[in-house]
């Protein structure tokens, strides 16, 4: 049974905010579905067997909410593709 | 000056005796990188110009007679995906082309804090995306031993650097095998540290819950000097574990060695295989005892890790959108648009598909068939590990099944070809323990490589093991 096609492959891309090529989508659509069959075995793992989604155990580390000073802002801002002022500029949000 | 034979405390004692300046030895390696990175295709960005002047004042403090740090004028290079001061950091992608990072990487800070002078950034498959470097969007790196195969990924460049003598150590990345599996290919040493050893601040992000900083080096004392400097707590990263455990290992001492079956059976390369048995033997009559394990869960560990990996990736590049840094689609007027178009020509075709991936094994309805199933695959395999390692001090395994790929566009892989050979590296990665490259040979020229697997933290133990061994 097939599990993407071509229209669902152009759906999670749309979800990614990925556009694709046109000749990318065929080729994604045959080896995604390839990673997908290969990925079906998972499913003889029992429910019982408990995710393992944190390997060192630590949780919520706190510090102390304390700031510090960052010496290279101006860099920061020269990094964006548009600047003007000490701003990030992007094109327009909203309409009006 | 031969570069072949240099390590850490050769080049420091050199200095200390005047045998030639730190000066000379940054100009001797920037000499070597001219004459081959256009064959190889190792280095991203260069730093001979700051490298330079660090050198002078290295060379001034020599002849002032100065106590030198550890590292002090030591030539180190960095993989791409590493953020450095300077150089670019670009993660081997057209995304980040031109990118200047605001700060290094913790691991590149304590080394330039202890003296250490960066050559260059090293290639790689974007994002880390790969084994070959063929992701990459600046070429394939290499193989040091043969033009017509490649060097290995994802940090092909950083190994390669290192094998072909353009700096003295490396510093790479590892998310399933990408600082082992190049060291494989390229005949050196390559260690991935536990998870959470090394801090990964600084480190452009592929699979959060797998990555790790480690070092590549020609020789094991490097390795070891390396990596001592590199590890520990760091409040930037709060997944960095700290070190309760002293290991001390004796010469003699007999030790215990497991091997897993499920390793040497199916889609092994033979000739891999008689090296690595020939290895174990030699083991064997120097007192070693080997024994034999099964890790049924083996099966269940490419498709763990490249559904947990590409649902991680989805998640830690939606921010190269085009906005912050980096590449912005030219020309675009809706915001919308912008993100599309920026991903659409940043991105590898092999990003795109990781991402595409991840979104779907995290999309509604199916999160639970993909990404919580290779959660529990990942538990089966952690727990499995253990249990064999709680009965022996290591684990040994060939550390790809496979020789390093031709570099031919008529025998193109099968990409899920591609993925089923990481079987090997990507089990410790998800398992979170430490695992260490150790060259042990050649087949037809091209070098093979064993990977020593540890406990979490016991990278001491697997260093001193891998002297021993020598």
């Amino acid at each position: 049974m097939q599990i993407v096609d071509e229209t669902s492959i152009k759906h999670i891309a749309k979800l990614s905010k990925i556009a694709l090529k046109n000749e990318e989508i065929p080729v994604l659509a045959k080896q995604i579905e390839q990673i997908l069959e290969y990925v079906e075995q998972l499913n003889e793992i029992p429910d019982n067997i408990a995710p393992l989604d944190n390997l060192t155990g630590n949780f919520n580390k706190f510090r102390e909410d304390v700031v510090v000073d960052f010496k290279n802002k101006e860099k920061i801002i020269s990094n964006a593709p548009k600047s003007k002022d000490g701003f990030i500029l992007v094109p327009k949000v909203l309409n009006n | 000056m031969n570069l072949k034979d240099l390590n850490i405390k050769k080049i420091h004692n050199s200095f200390l005796n005047k045998e030639y300046s730190c000066t000379d030895l940054i100009n001797n390696y920037f000499e070597k990188i001219n004459e081959i990175n256009s064959d190889y295709n190792i280095y991203t960005s260069l730093n001979k110009e700051n490298a330079l002047n660090q050198a002078k004042i290295i060379d001034e403090k020599i002849a002032k007679g100065e106590v030198l740090r550890k590292l002090d004028g030591i030539p180190f290079s960095v993989k791409d995906s590493i953020c450095t001061l300077e150089c670019k950091s670009q993660a081997g992608s057209n995304i980040l082309k031109g990118f200047e990072a605001t700060y290094n990487a913790t691991a590149v800070e304590k080394l330039i804090n202890e003296g250490a002078i960066l050559i260059g950034k090293t290639n790689c498959d974007s994002f880390g995306h790969g084994s070959s470097t063929k992701n990459s969007d600046y070429g394939i790196t290499k193989n040091p031993y043969s033009l017509d195969h490649v060097a290995g990924g994802s940090s092909g460049g950083a190994a390669a650097s290192v094998a072909l003598n353009t700096c003295t150590f490396a510093i790479g990345e590892d998310t399933g095998g990408s600082i082992r599996e190049p060291a494989s290919f390229c005949g050196i040493y390559g260690l991935k540290p536990s998870y959470g050893r090394v801090s990964r601040y600084g480190a452009i992000a592929y699979g959060s819950s797998l990555d790790t900083i480690g070092p590549l080096a020609n020789n094991m004392l490097d390795i070891e000097i390396v990596q001592k400097i590199i590890e520990g707590l760091d409040e930037k990263d709060a997944t960095t574990i700290e070190d309760k455990k002293i290991i001390e290992l004796e010469n003699k001492t007999v030790k215990k060695i497991g091997i897993i079956k499920e390793f040497l059976d199916n889609g092994l390369d033979l000739r891999i295989r008689d090296l690595f048995d020939k290895k174990l033997e030699e083991y064997e009559t120097n007192g070693f005892e080997i024994q034999e394990f099964h890790l049924p869960s083996t099966k269940y560990a490419v498709a763990s890790y490249y559904l947990i990996a590409c649902s991680e990736t989805s998640s830690n590049l939606s921010r190269f959108d085009g906005v912050k840094f980096g590449f912005r689609a030219p020309n675009v007027t809706k915001l919308e648009d912008m993100y599309l178009q920026t991903k659409e020509y940043g991105f590898s075709f092999e990003t795109k598909k990781r991402i595409i991936l991840g979104t779907y094994a995290l999309s509604a309805g199916y999160a639970d068939k993909y990404y919580k199933k290779a959660c529990s695959a990942r538990s089966l395999i952690k727990q499995e590990l253990e249990d064999i390692l709680k009965e022996v001090d290591f684990i040994l395994t060939p550390t790809s099944p496979v020789l390093p790929y031709e570099i031919n566009p008529i025998k193109e892989i099968d990409p899920m070809t591609e993925y089923l050979a990481d079987i090997y590296t990507v089990i410790p990665s998800l398992a979170g323990v430490c695992s260490l490259n150790v060259p042990i040979g050649f087949v037809e020229k091209l070098p093979v490589g064993m990977q020593i697997i540890g406990g979490v933290l016991d990278e001491n133990k697997v260093m001193e093991f891998a002297k021993i061994l020598g």
